[in-house]
C-alpha cells in the first residue's frame, strides 16, 4: 500500500534562486530569468549569467507563446507512485518564442499523442497542484500547424 | 595540439559473470574482474600502480549504500589488492572518463600498469523510486511533470523524427534485433546466459511502450556484474602475454554528467557528439573510413543512431537508413556492436563496447570475431559528456 502522501503528484520546492519564478506562476504569469547586462534569457534560473558572468539577473514577463520541441507519452510513472497511478501521460519540452533554446517542461494538457507534432504552436496556462503550488503548462493552439 | 598516438595499450581484460540480480557483494565481483584482467595480462597484483574507476550507479536512492556491497570505489580495490599506487582516481560519469584518466596517467608516466574497472549493481525491484512530495534543486523543474530517465532519451527520438522526418520503430527494429542476436554469441551477456532468445520483429513492434517511441526492447536490462581493463605503455605491452590493443585515439572533451535538463535536447546532443567525434579523429589522424568495428553506446537504442551520425559514419538524419540491409551485421560493411552492446548483454554502461573493441583488434573475440578487424571505436554514454576510444591491433 502506498501512503496517501505518496499518491500526491510532487510539487516544486522553491529555493532562493527559483522562488520569484514560482511566485509569478502563483499569480498566473510566466516570468523568465533574464540577464540585465547581456539580455540572455535562461531557464532554469541561475545565480550567475553563464554567458557574461553578470549577477544582475531579473525575472521578466514573456509572451507564453512557443512551439513543441520534443515530447513522449510515458507509459507508466516508473519511479513515482502518483505518476504510475495516473496512467499514460505526455511530458515534453516547449521552446519559447523569445529565444532559441529557451525550454520549459510541460504535460501538454488536453492533448493526445496523435495531436503532437514537433514545432506545433503552444500557449501557456497554469495548473494548481494540491497544496497550492502552481505550475506552468502549455496547451496546443487549436488549429495550429507545425 | 598533438598527443602521443599509440603510446598506451590495453593488455588485459577481465569480466565477472553477469547476473540479473545477485547477492554476492559487488566488491567481490569487481575483484574477480580485476584479478582476471591482471592474470590475462600475465601480471601480478603488486604490478598495479594505477587504479581508475567510475563508481556511480544507475540508481541513487537505495536506502543503504556501502562501498564493496552496492558500489565499489578505487580505494576499495586498492585496499583489496594491497598496493600503494602512484595514481588513483574515483570519478562520476561513464567508463570513458576513467579510461581517459588511466590512459593519460600511463602516457605521462604516472603509472606503469593501470587498471580501470566498472562494477554495476542491480537492486531487486524498481530502482530509484522517488516518493518525496516536494522536488528540490534541479528536480523541481522536471519531476513535477513526471519526467524520468527513459523519457529523456525518448524525446531525443521524437525530436529526431520531427526534425528529419525519418526514424520509425520499423527502422529501429533492425538495430535492436541485430544487437540481441549478436549478444547471443557474446561471452559476457545476460541474455545469452539466461538462454533468452532475441525477440522477433513482430514482438519488437508490439512491445510494451516505456516512453514513446521507446519500448521495452529499446532499453538495456539492468544487470549486476563487473569488468576490468589493464593499460600500460606500448613499450611494456610488447613484452606481455597478450597482443596489445593500442590506443590510437581517445576523446573525452567535456566533463558533463547526465542531466535531465541537458541530455534531453537533441540539438545539444548532436553538437557535442560531433565534437567528441572531431576530437577523436584529430587525435588519431584516422577517419571513419579507417574503422572496422563501430561499438556505439546503446543504453537506449536511439543513442546508437546519434553516435553513428556524430562520429561521421553517416550524415545527420540518415542513420536510420544507414543501419538497414545488413550493413551493421557482423558480415556487413560496418559491424556495429558485434558483442551486442548493452542491449545485447545487459546494462553494463559501456563495458561491452570497450571489451569488444579490445578483443576484436587483438583477434580474441571468439564467436563474435570480425575477420581481419584491425581497428575499433568505442563511443560511450549520452553524447553530451560522452567519450570515444579508438583501438588498433598490431600492424
Amino acid at each position: 500500500m502506498q501512503s496517501d502522501q505518496e499518491m500526491i503528484l510532487p510539487v516544486p520546492q522553491p529555493d532562493p534562486i527559483s522562488a520569484t519564478f514560482w511566485q509569478h506562476c502563483a499569480a498566473r504569469s510566466l516570468h523568465i530569468q533574464r540577464c540585465a547586462n547581456c539580455k540572455h534569457w535562461q531557464h532554469p534560473p541561475q545565480a550567475i549569467c553563464p554567458s557574461c558572468l553578470s549577477t544582475d539577473l531579473r525575472f521578466e514577463p514573456v509572451s507564453g507563446q512557443g512551439t513543441v520541441y520534443s515530447f513522449t507519452l510515458t507509459a507508466s510513472g516508473m519511479r513515482h507512485p502518483a505518476f504510475t497511478a495516473k496512467g499514460p501521460y505526455l511530458v515534453g519540452l516547449v521552446e519559447l518564442v523569445e529565444q532559441p533554446g529557451l525550454h520549459l517542461y510541460t504535460n501538454f494538457p488536453g492533448a493526445t499523442l496523435e495531436d503532437m507534432r514537433v514545432g506545433a504552436p503552444v500557449t501557456v496556462e497554469f495548473e494548481e497542484r494540491t497544496g497550492g503550488m502552481v505550475l506552468p503548462q502549455f496547451r496546443l493552439v487549436a488549429g495550429g500547424e507545425a | 595540439m598533438s598527443i602521443r598516438r599509440n603510446a598506451a595499450a590495453f593488455v588485459g581484460v577481465g569480466h565477472s559473470p553477469i547476473y540479473r540480480h545477485d547477492d554476492v557483494p559487488l566488491g567481490q565481483l569487481a575483484m574477480d574482474a580485476v584479478r582476471a584482467a591482471i592474470a590475462d595480462a600475465g601480471l601480478k597484483d603488486s604490478d598495479i600502480d594505477g587504479i581508475c574507476c567510475v563508481d556511480g550507479q544507475p540508481f541513487d536512492t537505495e536506502d543503504v549504500q556501502w562501498d564493496g556491497i552496492n558500489y565499489v570505489t578505487a580505494d576499495f580495490v586498492r585496499n583489496a589488492l594491497g598496493v600503494m599506487p602512484g595514481f588513483c582516481t574515483n570519478t562520476a560519469n561513464m567508463l570513458g572518463r576513467s579510461l581517459a584518466e588511466a590512459i593519460s596517467a600511463v602516457e605521462a608516466g604516472r603509472a606503469r600498469y593501470a587498471v580501470v574497472f566498472r562494477a554495476l549493481h542491480s537492486p531487486r525491484g524498481t530502482y530509484g523510486m522517488v516518493t518525496a512530495p516536494e522536488a528540490s534543486g534541479l528536480d523541481q523543474w522536471f519531476l513535477p511533470y513526471g519526467l524520468f530517465t527513459p523519457g529523456v532519451f525518448a524525446q531525443l527520438w521524437s525530436r529526431y523524427q520531427g526534425k528529419y522526418g525519418t526514424g520509425s520503430r520499423e527502422q529501429m527494429a533492425t538495430l535492436v534485433l541485430q544487437l540481441r542476436e549478436n549478444g547471443m554469441k557474446a561471452p559476457y551477456s545476460y541474455w545469452a546466459s539466461a538462454g533468452a532468445s532475441p525477440p522477433t520483429r513482430e514482438a519488437y513492434l508490439a512491445a510494451r511502450p516505456v516512453s514513446t517511441p521507446l519500448s521495452l526492447f529499446d532499453c538495456d536490462i539492468p544487470v549486476q556484474g563487473a569488468a576490468a581493463f589493464i593499460i600500460t605503455s606500448a613499450e611494456r605491452a610488447r613484452d606481455l602475454r597478450q597482443r596489445p590493443a593500442f590506443v590510437a585515439g581517445n576523446s573525452f572533451p567535456l566533463s558533463a554528467r547526465f542531466s535531465r535538463v541537458e541530455d534531453i535536447e537533441l540539438d545539444r546532443e548532436e553538437v557535442w557528439g560531433a565534437h567528441v567525434g572531431k576530437t577523436l579523429w584529430t587525435h588519431s589522424g584516422m577517419t571513419p573510413a579507417d574503422v572496422d568495428v563501430a561499438n556505439v553506446y546503446d543504453g537506449f537504442s536511439i543513442l546508437s543512431i546519434l553516435w553513428l551520425e556524430a562520429l561521421g559514419f553517416c550524415e545527420r538524419g540518415t542513420a536510420f537508413e544507414f543501419i538497414q540491409d545488413g550493413r551493421i551485421a557482423p558480415d556487413g560493411a560496418l559491424p556495429v556492436n558485434p558483442f551486442g552492446g548493452n542491449i545485447g548483454c545487459g546494462r553494463m554502461h559501456g563495458v561491452p563496447q570497450v571489451m569488444d573493441a579490445i578483443l576484436q583488434v587483438t583477434g580474441r573475440a571468439g564467436a563474435c570475431q570480425i575477420p581481419g578487424a584491425r581497428s575499433a571505436v568505442a563511443a560511450l554514454g549520452p553524447l553530451w559528456g560522452g567519450s570515444a576510444l579508438l583501438v588498433t591491433g598490431e600492424g
